[in-house]
Parts: C-alpha cells; sequence; structure tokens
C-alpha cells in the first residue's frame, strides 16, 4: 500500500498535466535566425512532399531557401481594448481567451465603444479561429441611437439598443452555449442581471434572445467554436473589451 | 408566464388530490412527490453557492400499469434557476416489459439509459451535486429527450443487458426553448453486466456510447463506464463503490477538434442503517485547450473533494451534509478556488418505484 501511495505521488507530482503547471501557453516563438535548415525548410519551402511521412526529410541540394528574418517569425499582435489581438489573414482579428468545455459554456464579455460614424464594428464569438460558425453581433450608430444586429447560424436580428448614446456604448454581453438554443442576454454596464422572461421590454435588460425565442430565434441552435474575435470595426471605436469571463446570470 | 406555469403546476396538484383519490388509487396509480431543498453555505470568496436555501427541485412522479402490456410513467419537476422557477415535464413515457420476450422497451421523453447518474432522479442520488464530468458533459441534473429506447437482457450465465437508444436530438442538456433538428438524432448504447458476490452484494459495470451530429455540423461522440459495486449488512448498506469515467470529442464544421475527459470516485460506508459517510474525488480536464494566441496547448485541469454525512431517517428521508472543494489550475495559475458546506433536505411522499441497483 505504501509502494502504491509513493508512486501514485510521484506520478501526480511528476506528471505536469495532472497539476495545471506553466507550460508557456502564452509566450509568443520567437525563431532565431540561424535556426536548423529543417526549420527554414518546414517554413520557407515550396517542396510539396508527395508523402506527408516525409515531410521531416532534408530536402534536396538543389533547392535555394530564403534564410528567414527574426521579424517575419513573430505574430503581429496588437492590443485592442486591453486585449491583445493577432491579425487574420483576409482582415479582422482573433482576441485572447477561449471558451471553456470546448465552447459548451456559458461566458461574459464586456463592450466599451464610441461609434463616430454609421461603419459597424462586429465581434463574433465562440467562433472558429477564422471566426466562423460564431455569433456575429455588430454594433452601428444610426442618427443618435445604436443598434445592434445578431447574426448566428443564419438567423438575425436588428435591435435599437434604448436608452445607449453611440459615444458611449458599456454594454456586458451574457452567452450561454450551452443550451440547446444559444442564450444571449445584454445589459448595461452597472445594471442588475435580470433574466426574467421580458426583461427586454419591462427595462431590466437591453436584450434577451428568449424574449424572442418563438419568432426570431426558433431552432437556432448553438455557435460551433471556442475563439471570440473582431471582423470589422470602426477605427478607435472600442474602448475596452474583456472577455471570456464567468456568465453573470444563471439562467 | 411563470407565474401561470406555478399555478398551473399546483392546480395540477390541487385536482388530483381532491378530486376522487380512491377511486384514481384503485386502478393502481401510484403517486410520489419529492422534495429537494438544499441550504449553501460558501467558504470562500470566490464560491458560487448562493447563501441561502434552495428549493432545488419538487417532483411529481406517477407510474402505473396502464393495462396489462403496459405501464405509465409520467414525471413533471420545478426547478429553481437563478430565482426563476421552471416547471417543465421530464419523463412521460409508455414502456413495456411484456411484449417482447427478454426485453424491456419504452417510448415517449426519458432520461437516457446510459451511465450511472444519468439513469437516476436527482433526488436518489448518493450525493447532493454532480461531479464535473456530469456536468460540463451532460448536465446538471442529466440528459432527456424524447424517442425510443430497448433494454435487451442476453440469455448468459452473468446477466448481461444491452440497451440501445435513438432520439430526437433537438435538444441535448439544458433548454428552454425547443432547440435544432440535429443532422443526426442522438443515438447511444449501453452495454452493462452483474456480477454477484453473494445473495445482497454484487458489483454491476457498464459501458456507454452517445453520438450526435447538430445542425451547425458540429459532431459530438461520449463514451464511458460506470461501476457500482453494494456491500449490503442486513437492511442496510455498508459500503458502496460507485463511480463514472467519460470521454467527449467533438469536431465542428471547420474541422476544429476538441477533447475532454473527467471522472469520478466515490464511496460511502454506512456506520449504521441511520448513518452513513462518504468521500468522492473528481478529475476532469480539457485535453484540447489552446491559446488563440499562440496556438500552443494550454495545461488545465480541475479536481473535486467532497466529502459528506448523511442521516438516513428512512428511505423517504434523508439529510445530507457536504463539504466541497473544487479546485482548477490552468498554466499554473488557480482559476477556481470555491469551497462550500450544503446541508441538503430530501422527503418523499407516496410511493415510489423500485430502484435499481
Amino acid at each position: 500500500m505504501k509502494k502504491i501511495f509513493i508512486y501514485v505521488t510521484f506520478l501526480i507530482v511528476g506528471c505536469g498535466s495532472l497539476t495545471g503547471e506553466y507550460t508557456g501557453a502564452d509566450q509568443v516563438n520567437v525563431v532565431d535566425a540561424d535556426s536548423t535548415p529543417e526549420l527554414e525548410v518546414e517554413i520557407h519551402s515550396k517542396i510539396e512532399p508527395e508523402d506527408k511521412n516525409t515531410i521531416t526529410e532534408k530536402p534536396k541540394a538543389e533547392v535555394e531557401v530564403e534564410k528567414p528574418s527574426v521579424e517575419t517569425k513573430i505574430p503581429k499582435l496588437f492590443s485592442l481594448g486591453g486585449v491583445t489581438a493577432k491579425p487574420l489573414n483576409g482582415g479582422g482579428y482573433i482576441l485572447d481567451g477561449v471558451a471553456n468545455n470546448s465552447g459548451d459554456a456559458g461566458h461574459a464579455f464586456e463592450v466599451k465603444l464610441q461609434l463616430k460614424n454609421n461603419k459597424k464594428t462586429t465581434f463574433t464569438f465562440f467562433g472558429s479561429k477564422r471566426l466562423g460558425g460564431g455569433i456575429d453581433i455588430s454594433f452601428q450608430k444610426v442618427d443618435e441611437s445604436v443598434q445592434m444586429t445578431i447574426v448566428h447560424n443564419k438567423l438575425s436580428h436588428t435591435h435599437t439598443l434604448k436608452g445607449v448614446h453611440p459615444h458611449s456604448v458599456d454594454v456586458v454581453i451574457d452567452i450561454h452555449n450551452d443550451h440547446a438554443d444559444t442564450h444571449i442576454l445584454l445589459w448595461k454596464k452597472g445594471k442588475d442581471f435580470f433574466d426574467n422572461e421580458g426583461c427586454t421590454f419591462d427595462g431590466g435588460c437591453l436584450y434577451n434572445t428568449e424574449d424572442f425565442a418563438f419568432d426570431v430565434w426558433v431552432g437556432v441552435g448553438k455557435a460551433s467554436g471556442v475563439y471570440w474575435g473582431i471582423k470589422e470595426s470602426e477605427e478607435g471605436s472600442i474602448i475596452q473589451i474583456k472577455g471570456p469571463l464567468d456568465a453573470n446570470s444563471n439562467a | 408566464m411563470q407565474t401561470q406555469m406555478l399555478k398551473n403546476y399546483f392546480i395540477i396538484c390541487l385536482c388530483f388530490f381532491s378530486c376522487g383519490m380512491k377511486g384514481v388509487f384503485a386502478s393502481g396509480l401510484e403517486v410520489s412527490v419529492a422534495g429537494d431543498m438544499v441550504y449553501q453555505q460558501s467558504l470562500s470568496e470566490e464560491s458560487d453557492a448562493g447563501d441561502k436555501v434552495l428549493l432545488r427541485g419538487a417532483e411529481l412522479l406517477f407510474f402505473a400499469p396502464t393495462d396489462h402490456n403496459f405501464d405509465g410513467v409520467i414525471s413533471a419537476a420545478a426547478h429553481d434557476e437563478g430565482g426563476n422557477v421552471m416547471f417543465e415535464v421530464h419523463e412521460m413515457y409508455l414502456a413495456s416489459s411484456k411484449i417482447i420476450p427478454y426485453s424491456n422497451f419504452r417510448v415517449g421523453q426519458f432520461f437516457l439509459g446510459i451511465g450511472r447518474l444519468n439513469r437516476f432522479h436527482q433526488h436518489d442520488w448518493n450525493f447532493t451535486y454532480a461531479p464535473r464530468v456530469h456536468r460540463d458533459l451532460l448536465d446538471n441534473e442529466g440528459v432527456f429527450d424524447s424517442g425510443l429506447e430497448y433494454t435487451l437482457y442476453l440469455p448468459t450465465d452473468l446477466p448481461l443487458e444491452l440497451t440501445v437508444g435513438i432520439t430526437s436530438g433537438f435538444r441535448f442538456g439544458h433548454a428552454h426553448t425547443a432547440g435544432a433538428g440535429p443532422l443526426a438524432p442522438t443515438h447511444y448504447a449501453r452495454m452493462a453486466g452483474f456480477y454477484p458476490f453473494s445473495s445482497t452484494n454484487g458489483v454491476q459495470l457498464g459501458f456507454s456510447y452517445l453520438g450526435r451530429k447538430e445542425n451547425n455540423k458540429n459532431r459530438m461522440q461520449l463514451i464511458g463506464s460506470d461501476l457500482t459495486a453494494k456491500w449490503r449488512d442486513g437492511k442496510f448498506i455498508r459500503l458502496l463503490l460507485q463511480s463514472e469515467a467519460w470521454f467527449r470529442t467533438q469536431k465542428n464544421a471547420f474541422g476544429e477538434v476538441s477533447q475532454q475527459a473527467g471522472l469520478y470516485l466515490f464511496g460511502e460506508y454506512g456506520l449504521s442503517q441511520a448513518n452513513s459517510i462518504g468521500l468522492r474525488v473528481d478529475g476532469f480536464k480539457d485535453l484540447t485547450k489552446e491559446n488563440s494566441i499562440t496556438n500552443k496547448s494550454i495545461n488545465q485541469i480541475h479536481y473535486g473533494f467532497t466529502g459528506q454525512w448523511t442521516f438516513h431517517s428512512s428511505e423517504f428521508t434523508k439529510v445530507r451534509a457536504t463539504v466541497t472543494h473544487e479546485m482548477e489550475m490552468e498554466e499554473g495559475v488557480q482559476t477556481i478556488d470555491d469551497s462550500r458546506f450544503d446541508l441538503q433536505f430530501i422527503f418523499i411522499m407516496g410511493s415510489h418505484p423500485a430502484h435499481e441497483f
């Protein structure tokens, strides 16, 4: 028994995956310019091996490989609203942070914007690495009001946010992607988190998808991914964003 | 609408108890009403415990033979969700063990016949809260759906049963709305065997599989095992061992694969017919969580430790005191630190169906 206990203890202590220890997942790789030929080939070679199993083999000597510079290896990162953002090919940014439980979870996101012209600022939540299959929530200045559009699994709804001025959009969004149909709630930041039915109409919240469950969001289903990001934005409109946080509502 | 639901719930109760009970019972109708209340007290700053008494569930269960071939079951429950009372039908099905030899089938809405906890109502569990693996991969209480389930009792020396089921798949887990039609319905199977140590003691081992494909093209597969072993001493259970392990893999329309695994081990020792103590250890890990910026694998692990004492006044009334500590580590940072004390009161009025092993 003693031997078993010691063995299990060493197994737990020695096995980092069972302790959740730091492994450098947040460290961005900086590749030295004097990297090995194999690594250079992996990134810059135009060789298309017929067999995937041969991908680690050294290339033929006659192939010229451009020596990569350090700058090309560091991905360009930005800070958007206080969150690290990485640009995506084709436009948009993926933001730091992933949803729990492979997206089968509820999370809160805080968004603070200043909308000056009519361009949309569109966020994607619970999307794929390319921000596909997620929930797109756009904010747009229309005259002196803010119009929010939600697009989710080919269904969409545009709703004017009452009492929200385009120069000061400060909202909290709960997205419960662990429901059979994703449940989305919006509140003004600082408000209590009501989630009763009809909260959109009685002023308890800015928006609640369950208030429109039988006409707009019938059979909408869930979002596909765990990532969040920005698809498009008016320059300078994003003041502060936070997420994914613990959901505010249990509904 | 919430008030209306509560009114409907109590009108049903009132109608039943005031309208010709004698005639109703003469037909063989059995009624069971179960109450489940939990006083939650947080012991750490980050605890989710509400520091209040939560009326977790009130369940009405009706069951009876409908004729010489079939049995009917209807159960409805009211749950507290964030201060809102949600009333819903949990189960409504027609079952028969008399039509097909060595078989039992049911058609309607029911808790899916997979695993261990998922096959039992929450108030019948041997602990207060579901372990993390059950909460995340199934639901806080359990997954129920509408469809058909068939169980075959294999004609072997060792009792073996094979259960297969197919259900609509519109909903899986928590739902307030109708859900979306899936591309492949929920389909599942469980193979279980029972080995008796003696006339009163034995162990059951089961293996489960579940698959479905949602309308967003997310494909999910769940495999699990469950083990339940009991040693009786006269009228009460001297030792209970219960364990489940689950592994889930999902693939979305973009080819991104995610995998999670978890298990729990629970042991309960009967000090006497009226008192028992128990300990549960939970583990859960997201095997494919990735940093969205670096695309590197995130090292994450969740543990839960639960100690409990249960007072069994009878099979109809129990009081359970539980101390739980749940912790989660992610890349060397503790992201969850939840310690709580819970005092649970469970009572059943009326008849109650015989429990499975």
